[in-house]
């Protein structure tokens, strides 16, 4: 079994990276087909977000399209970024003039630290609740936790954040309403960020866990002797582990979402705040960083989720899904 | 133990560097642009405002202009020379000494990157004994406004690279640039080298919060010390928040109606006049400026003396008098209640943008003011930038749009160049479309032509007229900056000719 799971691993990792290159330069395709295909003069919108409504003019327009060479063909443009990517040149913004790698990596150390946060948060809330909710199913705690999911699941993450923002900002004043510059304006983005993922987090987590506590190694392990709690600890948190890894691999989608809202909510200076800017700037260069930064933090994430599943569950080997 | 280790590093970078330390004692201006580039083309006006950065001449709120890094000025008799005496022991933030060949190269340098100062047509700048002189392709009177342009300021020789490419700040107003954390925001010091009053606060932070709730809510949290465009439903909030006073001033900014005259629904005058006169400002300062006296009843506000005109016709509300223009015109009501003539629907669509708030609201206003007379308005809310697209490719009908008349440059005539007496596109949502004025292109040569009050009233007058007249727009309403104020703040004066916010008259309360 340790033979196979040590063939297993460099290949899906080798099959993952294809896939994480691959999904990132569709989506960069996309990103750039979507972009062009918005209505409007590409040079007159960059000049306004880099020079102001009241300060663009027809030369300052002209020159942009001049230096930017907006007047080629859009498959010469996009054949040209495919040239630089491969020599690993991701370009310059069209609005700061700054390298694109340079200020994703500015943003990504930012939305990285957010998205830890918010993700801890949530699963320390999360796995409690769910196991709680799991061992003892339709119970007091498993109702109340079904009903606060389906509150928060309910609720789009820009009104979590204004909520928290009346209560924690302007009636108890505790904490800043925005910004970046000191640890506690982390505090609401992530708490936003996690009530959002903590609530289908909770109910994956019971079901897992009222799934496991039905099988039959439960019973046997039940029959041997140990205790629900002892049985579940032993026996069953390997097992129920798989689904919620897999799910909280799937929730970087969601958390992607977040940041758009959030870092905009609070002035968050992360990915989500500069992909934004970009779309309404016309910021091609950093659009498509933003898809390929995305799209091969997806398939990373993904690849790790999977190397944690084939940890707790090698059977997972055996069935081929190493080998695939 | 290594792995925990690993773990402990990896948290302790994540939470580290980039989290810098607060400091309580500084300055937080809070306002809504972002700057991109720290270069003058870009960020001009905000390095200027936040008294980063300054040139030979600065403006009073009068809009006149004053010595600066000049002492004095004088014109040679044609109008072609222009030298300026400058200041003697000024700094620059780097230490070095501000002298006429650093002031003269740093022109060179920038002029090319100028805005609104092309007009000037400047031929060359020359150092001379303590003097910078400038020589005009032809005489130009405004010369002093124009020299205003934040593109271009004076910056030390240690702000370019080898290429002549700016590559750092360094000018001499009051606050030197410490870090740039772009775009989010400035760190500045105090210049403690500065030739005028040096500032009494040692250290300012400059936050660009685009969204305008974010910064109501700085401001209700008492995280900002001056945060500029509060929205005006934000207003009593923060007055009652005990955190921060609002302050308003009025600023020479119009919201108005652009009109493409080549539309058959608006070519006659007539029409615009109608349109004009179904317009409710008063309603519509109050309800959304929070302000009657903010209505517009013509082009320039009461503010701008020599621009503004109490003797002129104002454009009241009057629903009789616009319904009977359109009869009279033939302008005839359908089953639904909209007008047509010769087929064609006495209708459009006016586009709006969302970044200043109250303009969809006012566009929604006018929908239903319109229906009064029979124009089926429809909205489209977009980018800013889709106005001077339209009007650009002919597609325009209605626009709603802003103007802030001496932005930038302390003259309106600067403006009413690009947006009434030019062929070139526009590039901003703010002029006429398919209108053309020949009276009005003659006013503006004349103005340029000459710097004597007595003869340039007649003919600001006459630019006044016009538009008053000809309604290639149509004013609603003006505005006013509502600044909020944190009450650990005092010295602040708005400048209503938004020209600087004087940061280093500021202080905290003891």
């Amino acid at each position: 079994m340790q033979r196979a799971v040590r063939h297993a691993i460099p290949r899906a990792v080798f099959r993952r990276v294809l896939e994480a290159i691959a999904v990132a330069l569709i989506l960069a395709t996309i990103c750039f087909a979507l972009v062009h295909a918005i209505p409007g003069d590409m040079a007159l919108r960059t000049a306004v977000s880099r020079l102001g409504v009241e300060n663009t003019s027809p030369g300052a327009v002209e020159q942009i399209r001049e230096s930017e060479m907006l007047s080629r063909p859009l498959i010469a443009q996009y054949g040209d970024w495919l040239g630089a990517v491969v020599t690993g040149d991701i370009g310059r913004s069209f609005v700061s003039g700054r390298p694109v790698a340079e200020e994703l990596l500015g943003a990504s150390g930012y939305t990285l630290r957010l998205a830890a946060i918010a993700w801890l948060l949530s699963y320390a809330f999360a796995l409690p609740l769910g196991i709680a909710a799991g061992l003892a199913p339709n119970g007091a705690l498993d109702r109340a936790t079904a009903l606060a999911a389906a509150a928060l699941s309910s609720l789009p993450t820009f009104m979590i954040g204004i909520a928290l923002i009346s209560v924690f900002v302007l009636s108890l004043d505790w904490l800043p309403p925005a910004g970046y510059r000191r640890p506690e304006h982390l505090v609401l983005p992530a708490l936003t960020l996690a009530l959002g993922l903590m609530a289908p987090s909770v109910r994956i987590i019971r079901n897992a866990v009222v799934e496991v506590q039905d099988a039959s190694y439960m019973t046997y392990a039940r029959i041997r002797g140990f205790g629900r709690i002892k049985a579940f600890a032993r026996h069953g948190l390997r097992n129920a582990g798989v689904p919620i890894v897999t799910f909280a691999a799937l929730q970087f989608a969601y958390l992607m979402d977040g940041f758009f809202v959030v870092e905009t909510l609070f002035n968050y200076p992360g990915i989500g705040d500069a992909m934004v800017k970009a779309l309404l700037a016309r910021d091609v260069p950093v659009v498509m960083g933003c898809a390929l930064l995305i799209g091969t933090t997806y398939a990373g994430i993904s690849l790790l989720a999977y190397l944690i599943c084939m940890a707790l569950d090698p059977r997972l080997v055996d069935e081929g899904h190493g080998s695939r | 133990m290594p792995r925990n280790i690993w773990l402990a590093a990896l948290i302790a970078a994540m939470f580290a560097s980039p989290l810098s330390a607060f400091a309580q004692d500084e300055l937080r201006v809070v306002e809504p642009f972002q700057l991109q580039r720290l270069d003058t083309q870009t960020g001009g006006f905000q390095l200027r405002a936040n008294g980063v950065t300054e040139t030979l001449v600065q403006t009073n709120p009068e809009a006149s202009v004053l010595p600066a890094l000049a002492e004095r000025w004088e014109t040679s008799a044609d109008g072609l020379h222009w030298t300026f005496y400058l200041r003697p022991d000024v700094t620059f933030h780097d230490g070095t000494s501000m002298t006429p060949e650093t002031v003269a190269a740093s022109f060179k340098a920038l002029l090319p990157k100028g805005n609104l100062i092309k007009n000037a047509k400047i031929k060359d700048v020359t150092a001379g004994e303590g003097t910078v002189t400038f020589t005009l392709e032809q005489p130009f009177a405004p010369f002093l406004a124009y020299l205003l342009d934040p593109a271009v300021p004076v910056l030390a020789p240690s702000s370019f690279g080898p290429d002549g490419e700016v590559t750092a700040i360094v000018s001499t107003g009051p606050y030197r640039i410490e870090s740039a954390e772009l775009p989010q925001g400035l760190n500045l010091v105090r210049h403690d080298a500065y030739w005028g009053e040096v500032a009494k606060i040692e250290r300012v932070r400059v936050d660009g919060v685009p969204n305008p709730e974010t910064r109501v809510n700085i401001a209700l949290a008492g995280e900002g010390d001056l945060v500029l465009e509060i929205p005006t439903t934000a207003i009593a909030r923060v007055d009652r928040s005990g955190e921060a006073k609002i302050v308003r001033a009025p600023v020479p900014r119009v919201v108005m109606m652009l009109v493409n005259v080549k539309k058959p629904q608006f070519a006659d005058v007539g029409i615009r006049r109608a349109l004009s006169l179904a317009v409710n400002r008063e309603a519509i300062a109050v309800t959304v400026m929070g302000n009657a006296e903010l209505a517009a009843n013509q082009y320039f506000p009461p503010a701008m003396k020599g621009w503004h005109f109490d003797d002129f016709k104002p454009q009241t509300f009057n629903l009789t008098e616009a319904n009977r223009i359109l009869e009279e015109l033939g302008w005839v009501r359908g089953a639904d209640g909209i007008r047509e003539k010769d087929g064609i629907k006495f209708a459009g669509m006016m586009q709006t943008f969302p970044q200043r708030a109250y303009l969809p609201v006012i566009a929604e206003a006018l929908q239903a003011q319109l229906k009064e007379i029979g124009f089926d308005l429809t909205i489209q809310v977009g980018e800013s930038s889709l106005i001077p697209e339209a009007q650009n490719n002919g597609t325009l009908e209605l626009g709603l749009g802003i103007r802030t008349m001496i932005y930038q440059v302390p003259d309106p005539v600067a403006r009413l160049t690009t947006d009434f007496a030019t062929d070139e596109p526009s590039t901003d949502a703010t002029g006429a479309t398919g209108w053309k004025s020949e009276a009005m292109r003659e006013a503006v040569a004349a103005y340029n032509r000459t710097s004597d009050p007595a003869e340039r009233l007649p003919l600001q007058r006459k630019m006044a007229e016009i538009l008053q007249d000809e309604l290639p727009v149509i004013p609603i309403t003006f505005t006013d900056e509502k600044y909020a104020i944190s009450e650990r703040l005092e010295g602040f004066v708005a400048d209503p000719v938004m020209q600087t916010r004087p940061l280093n008259h500021l202080s905290f309360k003891e």
